[in-house]
């Protein structure tokens, strides 16, 4: 068998990665819904996997990945139009992805990574870092409304307080992360955004594109207007199902017949349960 | 294998005048080995004592079964238990795979919705094993039933289930009695080949 394939999942801490490579694993160890994607064999060591399954399963909490528990996942597949191959996805930690933004810098280790990757799923949390969303912004504008003309106005006012870069939009933040992999891939990028937990957002009855327009427009505009580096589609994934912090939220899932159907994967106006869709975009599916 | 792996020999024989007596070698190890099995390709491999399995029960806690929470894992562990066996191929392709469902009284106890996870969990393991495993069966049991309606909705208990799987079914090679070695074959040969023909004759 030729090199694996080799996928990036990004995204800042909490945006869901290994949420959703729980939830793919289920999804193809259990082998009876139908997928783009099927697993061939198991994987040689699947204590990782099947550690963060085990979560899922129960409808808990994922446990977020650190920078100590870094791992590298490899899925042996198969789909239609693809033939057998080996996929190798490293479940990197969010922390590590933050850090590119504060200290400038990225780890060999990472850089690595980056190097080998056929294609980047890109993961945002539709709660992330409230207050740096348009619509919450839009509010506070309009709540502070002549706010900052008195201030300028007052002698002896305190200076305003240091930037520093956790203040980054959040919009602003997964553009750098792009931007760094740009910088270091020397050939045109696939990029899947995921926004993850799509339940939380599905009620304003819009499509992830669209979502992403009106919430995040720099990084829709960066995307649309880099279409000469990068190839991107948007999906809205579900992995958990639901809030699961939500005691009879949690049970409805629990009490679901067969967990595959808490999965909830929307691209465009199309909604289905197959996780393994961005995946087999991010392969070449579709294009 | 380690010291948490233990082999109980029983020599036994049917009730019955005519009955076949039969030698049953019952494996008793740390649930941990197969936790192991379950995570990883070599650990499954190291299990060298199952390719000379007649019998291999999977079994999986009905009383996991039974909760809404723990169900999906209860039922995904067993599979994931027999699939990495399977792939580590240590298990003989004539050997019979019984999985069996514990505590049925616990899952009956936990209404409709239980029960139909357990045939659900059935017919998931038919379609991702019959290929694999021609000799595929499911039981249900009750070894200590609270009530007698679950003794008679079980399949039977424990001693029917354990009669089941100590009776060898006549399949493939492996039953297929052997050739009388040389006379330069080694006495330990000749010794078995006597055994089992001994045993054949008069079972």
């Amino acid at each position: 068998m030729s090199d694996p394939a080799s996928l990036l999942f990004i995204g800042l801490p909490g945006s869901g990665k290994t949420t959703f490579l729980a939830a793919l694993w289920h999804v193809l160890a259990d082998r009876s819904s139908a997928t783009a994607l099927k697993l061939t064999k198991l994987s040689g060591d699947r204590a990782y996997l099947n550690q963060i399954t085990k979560e899922w399963r129960e409808c808990s909490q994922v446990p977020r990945t650190n920078l100590q528990t870094e791992q590298i996942v490899v899925l042996h597949l198969d789909g239609e139009g693809f033939g057998a191959f080996d996929l190798s996805i490293p479940d990197l930690a969010g922390e590590a992805f933050k850090q590119q933004l504060t200290d400038r810098r990225i780890s060999r280790h990472h850089d690595a990574f980056v190097q080998r990757a056929t294609g980047v799923m890109l993961f945002l949390h539709p709660d992330v870092q409230k207050g740096t969303q348009l619509t919450v912004a839009h509010q506070l504008e309009a709540s502070i409304t002549g706010g900052q003309k008195r201030e300028a106005g007052v002698a002896g006012a305190p200076p305003p307080n240091t930037w520093s870069p956790e203040m980054l939009p959040h919009q602003a933040q997964l553009v750098e992360l792009l931007q760094f992999l740009l910088e270091r891939m020397h050939r045109k990028l696939r990029v899947a955004v995921v926004v993850s937990a799509w339940d939380l957002v599905e009620t304003l009855g819009v499509s992830p594109a669209a979502f992403i327009s009106r919430e995040l427009p720099l990084l829709q505009q960066f995307l649309e207007a880099n279409d000469d580096l990068l190839t991107h589609t948007i999906f809205g994934v579900s992995a958990q199902g639901g809030d699961i912090t939500d005691a009879s939220e949690k049970q409805s899932l629990l009490d679901l017949d067969d967990a595959l159907k808490r999965i909830k994967v929307r691209q465009d106006q199309d909604t289905g349960h197959d996780i393994t869709k961005p995946i087999a975009w991010l392969l070449g599916a579709g294009s | 294998m380690t010291e948490e792996t233990k082999y109980y020999h029983l020599a036994l024989r049917s009730a019955e005048p005519t009955g076949i007596r039969r030698d049953v070698l019952l494996s008793a190890m740390s649930g941990e080995l197969f936790r192991m099995a379950k995570d990883s390709q070599e650990d499954a491999a190291r299990l060298t004592f199952l390719r000379r399995a007649d019998t291999i029960v999977v079994l999986v806690d009905g009383d996991r079964l039974a909760d809404t929470a723990r169900r999906t894992s209860a039922r995904a562990d067993a599979a994931d238990i027999l699939e990495s066996l399977l792939d580590a191929d240590i298990v003989d392709p004539n050997c019979r795979v019984e999985v069996v469902f514990s505590k049925l009284d616990r899952i009956t106890a936990a209404g409709q919705a239980a029960l139909d996870f357990l045939g659900k969990t059935k017919t998931k393991f038919e379609e991702r094993f019959r290929s694999r495993v021609p000799d595929l069966a499911f039981r249900n049991i009750a070894a200590r039933p609270a009530s007698w309606s679950e003794r008679e909705n079980s399949e039977g208990g424990l001693a029917e289930a354990f009669v089941s799987w100590t009776t060898l079914l006549q399949t493939g090679p492996r039953d297929e009695p052997l050739g009388a070695p040389s006379r330069d074959a080694r006495e330990f040969s000749k010794f078995g080949w006597r055994h089992f023909e001994r045993t054949r004759r008069d079972p």
